[in-house]
C-alpha cells in the first residue's frame, strides 16, 4: 500500500495510462441529451461525452452510491456514474442562475472548467463509495499520515485533512497520463468549445483544486465552492438523489436556493460564492434533509449491520486473499461485480449477498444507560474507532465456546455523528445590508444539529441470528461496557433489540 | 498512553484524547459551542504539545477553509459527543455558551482515575490547562 503521496502519484500515474492505453486515440463524439430521473434532461457537450465514456468514468457505474444501503432500500441502485452526471447538472443550475447576477464573472473558462470537475469529481471511489473508503483509510494509514506531515513541514500539504476518495481523484486529474489523453485526444478532436474556449487550455491543476476545494487564490473561490463548498452541487444532487432511490421524503427547495446566489465582494470572504439571507430557510431545509438521509438510511441499523459484516470479511480474509487490495490502484480495480464473484467461496460474503445477517443483541442509546452512565458513553465511543477488534475480543471470550460462531461475527457498532459544521461556518450569507456573515452567526445549525443528534445516535451490539447466542451475547456486551467502561446499561438495552 | 482494553495496543484515539481533555477542564467558567473555535484552540495545543506527543493528535484531522477555519471533523464529533453524554449543557437559549455539567465530569474523571495512568493523566491536566490559558485562540466563552 502506498504510504506517501509522491507513492501515490506515482502509481496512479501508470494507472490512468493503463486504463487510457486501450482506448482509441480517435474519438468522434458528438454532444448528447442524457435522461435523468432526478434532473430530466442533463446536456453534454462532445469534449463530456469523451470523459463519460472514458474509463474513469465507466468505472463510476458499477459502485453504488450509497454502499450497501441497496441491501435494505431495494430501489438504492443508484451508481456514481449517475451522481457525477447529476453533479454537472446541478452546477449548471448554479452557474446559469449567477450568469443572471454576475455575468462578467461567469467566463466560458470557468464553465468549462466547472463542468469538467463536476463530472471528475468521484473518479477516486472504490466498490460501495464511502463504505469502501473507509476500509481503504484504514490500509492506508501512513498515506493520510504523510499528507497531514507534508503541511506540518510546510511541503505541498494540499491534500492534508483531504479523504482518499477526493485525494485520489485530485492525483488522477493532475496526472500528465491523464493531461496526455486529454490534450492528445479530446482536446485535438474537439478544439475548442461552442462558447469558444480552447480545450488545450483546460487547467488541470484548477480541476484538481476544485475538486477538494482547495482555491489558490480569491478569485478561483466561487467556482470551487460550486464543486467541493459549504452547498455545493454534490451535496444538492446526493441529497436528492439518494432520497428519490430510497424513496425517504426531504424537500429540497434547490432552484429557490441557486437563484438567491451571489458572489462576496471584498471582506474575508472575497470571491466566496455566497446566499442571500432571504434564502437562508432553503438552507435549515438541506441540513435538516441531511440529517433525515442519516436517520433513514446511512445509520439505519440494517445498513450499519451489512457495513459491519464487510468489514469483517477484510478482517479474516488472508494476505492474499484476491479481495485484498495491495495498493490504491489495485483497490480501484477491484470492482463490485468482483466481490459479487467471490460470493460462491467466500461465506461471509455469500451471508451478505443472500441478506443472512447479523442481528442486534444491545441497543445503546439514552435511554438504555442509566443517567449515570451518560458521561462514560464517549469512552465506549472512543474504543469503538480506536480499540474494536480488542473491544470485541474481550466479549467474545464471555461466550460459551460452542456456539460455533468467529469473532468477526460480533460487532460493536457507534456510528459516527452527521457534520454539519463546515455548512454552518464556511457558507457565507449576505445580509440586507450587504455586509457578509457565516450561517452559524444567523442561526446555530451545528448546535442545534448536535443536540438533534444526541438524542437520535444510537450504538449497537450486532451478533449471530441465532436468539440464545443473541442473549448471551448481549449480556457479555453489557458486562464488558460496565467493567470497562462505567457504562451500566438498562433491561431495554437487550430486550428492545430482541423484538427484531 | 495506554488505555484498559488491551494493553498490547497502546494506541490512543482522538475521542479518547480529547475526552481526557475535556475531563481536566474547569468547570466554573463557560465555554464556546463554536466547534471552529475548538478546532483553532486544538491546532494551537497541537503545536505546543505534540512534537512531543505526537500520537495524541494522529486521527485529527484540521481543514483549511480559505473563509473560516481550521474546521475538524473529528473536533465537531467530539462536541457531538459532548452532548451525547450530558457532558455540557446549553446556558442560554441562543446556543452561545456551553457550560460543563460538574457531576457528569466528576463520574468520568472517577472512572478515567481508575483506569488511566497518571502520568497522563498529568498531561491531559497540562493541556486542559493550556486550553483554558489561551485567551486569543481560546474555548472560554
Amino acid at each position: 500500500m502506498e504510504t506517501t503521496v509522491a507513492q501515490l502519484q506515482s502509481s496512479m500515474e501508470e494507472w490512468v495510462r493503463k486504463k487510457f492505453a486501450a482506448l482509441p486515440t480517435h474519438q468522434s463524439h458528438r454532444s448528447k441529451v442524457i435522461r435523468d430521473p432526478v434532473h430530466h434532461f442533463i446536456p453534454l457537450e462532445p469534449h463530456e461525452v469523451d470523459i463519460v465514456d472514458s474509463p474513469l468514468l465507466q468505472r463510476l457505474r458499477y459502485i453504488h452510491q450509497t454502499g450497501l444501503a441497496f441491501l435494505v432500500y431495494p430501489g438504492a441502485n443508484h451508481s456514481r456514474l449517475e451522481h457525477s452526471l447529476g453533479v454537472l447538472a446541478v452546477a449548471q443550475r448554479m452557474l446559469h442562475a449567477l450568469e443572471t447576477v454576475r455575468r462578467e464573472k461567469v467566463t466560458e473558462e470557468v464553465r468549462v472548467h466547472v463542468r469538467l470537475a463536476a463530472l471528475l469529481h468521484d473518479t477516486g471511489h472504490v466498490a460501495f463509495s464511502h463504505l469502501g473508503e473507509d476500509l481503504l483509510e484504514e490500509l492506508a494509514p501512513d498515506l493520510l499520515a504523510d499528507a497531514e506531515d507534508a503541511r506540518v513541514h510546510g511541503k505541498s500539504g494540499r491534500l492534508s485533512g483531504i479523504r482518499v476518495g477526493e485525494a485520489v481523484a485530485y492525483v488522477i486529474v493532475t496526472s500528465e497520463a491523464f493531461k496526455d489523453w486529454f490534450l492528445n485526444t479530446v482536446a485535438r478532436e474537439h478544439g475548442h468549445t461552442r462558447g469558444g474556449f480552447a480545450l488545450r487550455n483546460v487547467d488541470f491543476h484548477l480541476l484538481g483544486r476544485m475538486i477538494i476545494g482547495r482555491p489558490d487564490r480569491s478569485d478561483e473561490r466561487w467556482p470551487i465552492d460550486i464543486i467541493n463548498g459549504s452547498f455545493d452541487s454534490d451535496k444538492l444532487d446526493y441529497i436528492i438523489r439518494d432520497c428519490h432511490y430510497t424513496g425517504v421524503r426531504a424537500e429540497i427547495d434547490t432552484s429557490r436556493l441557486v437563484h438567491s446566489l451571489d458572489i462576496v465582494d471584498g471582506t474575508e470572504w472575497n470571491g466566496s460564492l455566497a446566499v442571500k439571507v432571504g434564502s437562508v430557510n432553503y438552507l435549515e431545509q438541506i441540513l435538516l434533509a441531511k440529517l433525515t438521509l442519516y436517520t433513514a438510511i446511512y445509520h439505519h441499523h440494517k445498513v450499519r449491520t451489512l457495513e459491519a459484516m464487510f468489514r469483517s470479511i477484510y478482517e479474516r480474509a488472508p494476505d492474499d486473499s484476491p479481495i485484498i487490495p495491495h495498493g490504491i490502484s489495485e483497490a480501484l480495480d477491484i470492482s463490485e461485480a468482483h466481490l459479487l464473484a467471490q460470493a460462491s467461496s467466500n461465506e461471509a460474503l455469500g451471508r451478505i449477498w443472500n441478506r443472512n445477517l447479523l442481528k442486534r443483541c444491545l441497543q445503546i442509546e439514552k435511554t438504555t444507560v442509566t443517567p449515570e452512565s451518560r458521561p462514560k458513553i464517549p469512552l465506549l465511543a472512543g474504543s469503538v474507532r480506536q480499540r474494536q477488534k480488542q473491544l470485541r475480543a474481550k466479549i467474545f471470550e464471555r461466550l460459551p465456546s460452542h456456539n460455533q460462531t468467529h469473532l468477526s461475527d460480533l460487532w460493536v457498532d457507534f456510528p459516527k455523528p452527521p457534520d454539519v459544521d463546515e455548512e454552518a461556518h464556511a457558507c457565507p450569507v449576505i445580509l440586507s445590508a450587504g455586509t457578509v456573515s457565516p450561517l452559524s452567526d444567523l442561526m446555530p445549525a451545528d448546535n442545534w444539529v448536535r443536540s438533534y443528534v444526541a438524542n437520535k445516535l444510537k450504538g449497537h451490539v450486532f451478533y449471530d441470528a441465532d436468539i440464545a447466542n443473541r442473549r448471551a451475547a448481549g449480556e457479555a456486551a453489557q458486562s464488558v461496557f460496565g467493567e470497562t467502561f462505567g457504562v451500566e446499561c438498562v433491561s431495554a438495552a437487550r430486550t428492545l433489540p430482541l423484538k427484531e | 498512553m495506554t488505555y484498559p482494553i488491551s494493553p498490547a495496543d497502546p494506541r490512543v484515539g482522538y475521542l479518547d484524547f480529547l475526552t481526557l481533555v475535556y475531563a481536566y477542564l474547569p468547570h466554573n467558567k463557560t465555554y464556546t459551542p463554536d466547534a471552529i473555535r475548538w478546532a483553532r484552540a486544538i491546532v494551537r495545543i497541537k503545536e505546543q504539545f505534540g512534537h512531543a506527543n505526537p500520537e495524541l493528535f494522529r486521527g485529527i484531522r484540521f481543514i483549511e477553509h480559505p473563509n473560516n477555519g481550521p474546521y475538524s471533523p473529528e473536533v465537531s464529533e467530539f462536541l457531538t459527543f459532548l452532548q451525547y453524554g450530558s457532558l455540557v449543557e446549553v446556558l442560554n437559549p441562543g446556543f452561545t455558551r456551553l457550560r460543563i455539567h460538574r457531576e457528569a465530569q466528576s463520574q468520568l474523571k472517577q472512572q478515567l482515575e481508575r483506569t488511566v495512568p497518571e502520568q497522563q493523566r498529568l498531561l491531559a491536566r497540562q493541556i486542559a490547562e493550556a486550553v483554558v490559558s489561551d485567551t486569543t485562540h481560546g474555548i472560554v466563552a
